[in-house]
């Protein structure tokens, strides 16, 4: 297993990311002034370093697995792999190349996919289709929405993948957390057999462990953001995102975290906001752009709009119990996995969503909603109407709704986005 | 009271036009399916008025969730899916205006027709539920629609939580999930649910089951002896009358007119030209279009996606959980649910082995913008079907619903040239 491959190399995009990112981040730090955007800094720097990792177990001849975002990566340290998210390496390279992802849309698209489907997965799609990823194995829970089983199907019978589906429930009670448990176990167990490796718990712990240390930090800074003004960038939310995909489990995550929270101490005790002035609060309940990430940027310094938080960024789930025996470990596993970003938004026909956002309006002094709608996002239907009065009614603020694709500069650009915004925010300022 | 399911009463007068028109301008035999569905179909909604009319309970569901369930109750069950496209096939300018209402109220345009029009006649009053049961299965046109009826409509829902695989311990939470949730319709109906009633009615679904296979075996031989009409009736008779009498009935006498067309070697339209498998939907808004591809083409609509799926008789003879694990598996293998499960592989199994056993020419593919779950399938069938036994398969893009987005001639035209290709 320690021998290089003389093989080609099996996951090519990692290998575009990885120059991407380099490319990026050399851009970050020769432009930018010494503290301008310092998760993006900080974010790129750990990611590179775990991406160059990957890079290098691979060419070590480690199975590479894939495995969908809501199925959190360090639950994949108890192996030997190397952990490819199938949604997030769409969209992280439809940040950083200049092109976008959309090539690879578009392949998958001519190959008879639909084109109404989420570009999360049709990235990676039109990337293994032209075979620029070899899987030896994809792991996937069975949510958060009907993509997921539009579009893994492909990996199983058309690429001919070994396909493992962990069972997620749409209900959270006391009974699905030991099933979802029980599936998840199942699901390793299973997946080592494909990759001819016995699944180390003790491995997995550790990487728990991590994971746990890494929460009171994150509530720390969820925290600081109710403080006027907000005291962390909107380029945070993408990297935050990015963390939670590429830096879960590592140590890297650690230290991404600690010096981000240590900066927003800082800016919270002199109430210093990143960009000048905080003149619009926003909440982003679904997704922010990946597709033009500047566009954080902007809204920080040119509309004084701060994004407190997207999806990616207030889903929260309590440390795992890894002290006690091992079927309380998987149940907590479970509990993450069911409160993971978009799973736990999908569920019980969304009380808990419109309910939270209501509550996160009041807590957080938002000024605003901006809802982000995409045609591949069907399971959310009503929700923008009913969160929209909900909003309304309850606390009196207005939502804006967007219809885009995060991933896919086609559908909404970049400059009909802004131009929508500029003109709700005036409606508020 | 009956007021609070007007359009039950719109569906009725509905059915008995349509029925006055069969009776007085088909011939005596002429598309038995439909005379006789009709005529049971409308017995059941009168007596669905008739119990609105005294009072009891409006309780909505979702067509995955077999209508006898509800027979634990003293009820009027209201399915949201079948009221839809029952309309939509019988009213003369179909149910476009109701999806035009929740579209300008703000639900998405591309979601499922079969939701958006008895949301629309909710968001104008003309249903006023006083429960509703679903479960969560079988997409996210149903996550995506419901909530509007809990939160924007303040209708008590109740959700069953169906898994997505089906190996015997999904089925086992399945099983207590039905239970649980027929528990809690009850306390919101305020009443107790009668088990020994379910059971009744559940075994009249287990006598209907024979007779649907024993159909469904007869449609092996050619001419199939079926007409293709009796896919959307037999559709419809699954939907709105099972658990009931009128659902048994219209079996027995659709099992004895099959058998003698299979005895005599008759087919409905004339001549068998092709023999076809629609693994999806057919149309609703025009489903005279079943009769025009019989007559016109010679074409045979052998099953739809409500006409193959079957499973094992569901056991009542031993305790409660037993039942309800029998009715776990059922509604694990109900149409669309079946087929949105386990990442396709049932779905394609199911095509390949049915295009063997039932000698078929070719497969013709309904596809639509709201059932994105089905993603990457079309392909994957295409490919499947052309090289296990080599024969083709057509996709037309379309809302079986919504008349607008690809027309009846336009539809006729794909199939037409479709067809040049395989005669």
């Amino acid at each position: 297993m320690t021998r290089l491959r003389e093989t080609r190399n099996r996951i090519i995009p990692y290998q575009m990311l990885f120059e991407a990112i380099s490319g990026t981040h050399s851009l970050v730090e020769d432009i930018l002034p010494e503290h301008g955007i310092p998760s993006l800094r900080m974010g790129l720097k750990h990611i590179k370093s775990v991406i160059s990792d990957f890079i290098l177990k691979e060419r070590k001849g480690l199975p590479i697995v894939g495995h969908h975002f809501s199925f959190p990566t360090e639950f994949l340290y108890a192996f030997d792999c190397v952990p490819v998210c199938v949604e997030a390496t769409s969209y992280l390279l439809s940040a950083l190349l200049p092109d976008g992802s959309e090539p690879y849309y578009d392949l998958i698209t001519n190959w008879g996919h639909p084109f109404h489907t989420c570009s999360s997965q049709k990235g990676t799609m039109g990337m293994t289709l032209d075979d620029l990823f070899q899987f030896d194995a994809i792991i996937t829970p069975t949510a958060p929405c009907d993509n997921t089983y539009a579009s893994y199907p492909f990996f199983r019978y058309h690429k001919k993948i070994p396909l493992i589906t962990p069972d997620l429930p749409f209900l959270k009670d006391d009974k699905s957390y030991p099933y979802l448990g029980e599936q998840i176990k199942l699901g390793l167990e299973e997946l080592g057999r494909v990759i001819g490796q016995e699944p180390d718990y003790e491995k997995l712990r550790s990487a728990l462990e991590i994971e746990n240390k890494i929460f009171s930090m994150q509530m720390e800074i969820f925290e600081l953001k109710k403080a006027l003004p907000c005291p962390v960038e909107n380029m945070f939310n993408a990297m935050a995102a990015a963390a939670s995909i590429y830096l879960s489990g590592l140590p890297e995550k650690i230290t991404f975290y600690e010096e981000m929270l240590r900066i927003a101490k800082q800016r919270y005790a002199l109430k210093e906001h990143h960009a000048g002035e905080e003149k619009i609060r926003s909440i982003w309940p679904y997704m922010i752009i990946f597709f033009d990430l500047a566009l954080c940027e902007w809204l920080d310094r040119e509309i004084g709009m701060s994004i407190l938080f997207d999806i990616f960024n207030y889903n929260f789930a309590k440390p795992i119990d890894t002290t006690s025996d091992l079927e309380t470990m998987f149940n907590g596993m479970a509990v993450k996995t069911m409160e993971a970003p978009m799973v736990k938004q999908s569920a019980e026909f969304y009380y808990s969503f419109i309910d939270e956002c209501v509550q996160l309006a009041k807590d957080f002094s938002a000024d605003c909603y901006v809802f982000t709608s995409h045609i591949g996002c069907k399971q959310f239907g009503s929700v923008p109407q009913i969160l929209k009065e909900a909003l309304r009614d309850e606390v009196g603020i207005p939502m804006l709704l967007i219809d885009v694709d995060v991933g896919d500069k086609r559908l909404t650009s970049e400059k009909l986005i802004k131009d929508k915004i500029l003109m709700f925010s005036q409606t508020l300022l | 009271m009956e007021n609070r399911i007007i359009p039950y009463k719109m569906l009725l007068k509905a059915l008995t036009s349509t029925q006055e028109l069969v009776e007085r301008i088909l011939p005596e035999n002429g598309i038995p399916s439909l005379r006789i569905g009709l005529k049971y179909l409308k017995s059941v909604i009168e007596t669905t008025i008739k119990k609105a009319g005294e009072g009891l309970p409006i309780v909505g569901y979702h067509f995955a969730l077999p209508a006898e369930y509800l027979s634990c109750f003293d009820c009027v069950p209201i399915c949201i899916e079948g009221t839809s496209y029952f309309l939509a096939t019988l009213l003369l300018g179909g149910v476009e205006k109701y999806y035009d209402i929740i579209g300008n109220w703000g639900h998405p345009f591309h979601t499922c027709t079969s939701q958006k029009g008895t949301m629309g006649m909710t968001l104008e009053d003309l249903f006023r539920f006083d429960a509703i049961i679903t479960p969560s299965a079988p997409c996210d046109s149903t996550c995506g629609s419901y909530g509007y009826f809990k939160y924007a409509k303040k209708f008590p829902t109740v959700i069953a939580d169906t898994p997505f695989l089906n190996e015997e311990k999904s089925q086992l939470y399945y099983a207590e999930e039905i239970k649980r949730s027929l528990i809690n319709l009850g306390k919101l109906i305020d009443q107790e649910p009668d088990f020994e009633k379910l059971r009744f009615h559940v075994e009249l679904e287990n006598q209907v089951l024979k007779k649907k296979t024993e159909i469904f075996e007869l449609i092996k031989s050619t001419p199939s002896p079926i007409e293709n009409m009796f896919n959307p009736v037999s559709a419809a008779a699954t939907i709105f009358t099972s658990g009931t009498q009128e659902n048994l009935t219209f079996y027995d006498e659709m099992l004895q007119i099959i058998k003698k067309r299979f005895r005599e070697k008759s087919h409905h339209g004339g001549e068998e030209h092709i023999r076809t498998i629609w693994p999806y939907m057919l149309t609703f808004f025009d489903i005279s279009f079943c009769e025009w591809l019989d007559r016109e083409l010679g074409l045979s609509i052998l099953m739809d996606i409500f006409n193959y799926n079957f499973f094992e008789p569901i056991n009542t003879k031993s305790n409660l959980d037993e039942m309800f694990l029998g009715m776990a598996k059922k509604a694990l293998g109900f149409p669309m649910v079946k087929q949105s499960a386990d990442f396709y592989y049932p779905f394609i199994y199911d095509c390949i082995q049915m295009a063997q056993d039932y000698n078929v020419d070719c497969f013709i593919y309904t596809q639509s913008l709201a059932c994105k779950q089905f993603g990457s399938l079309p392909n994957i069938l295409r490919e499947a079907l052309k090289d296990e036994l080599g024969i083709p398969m057509l996709i037309i893009e379309f809302d079986v619903g919504d008349a607008r987005m690809t027309s009846l001639k336009k539809f006729k035209e794909k199939i037409n040239m479709f067809v040049q290709t395989l005669l």
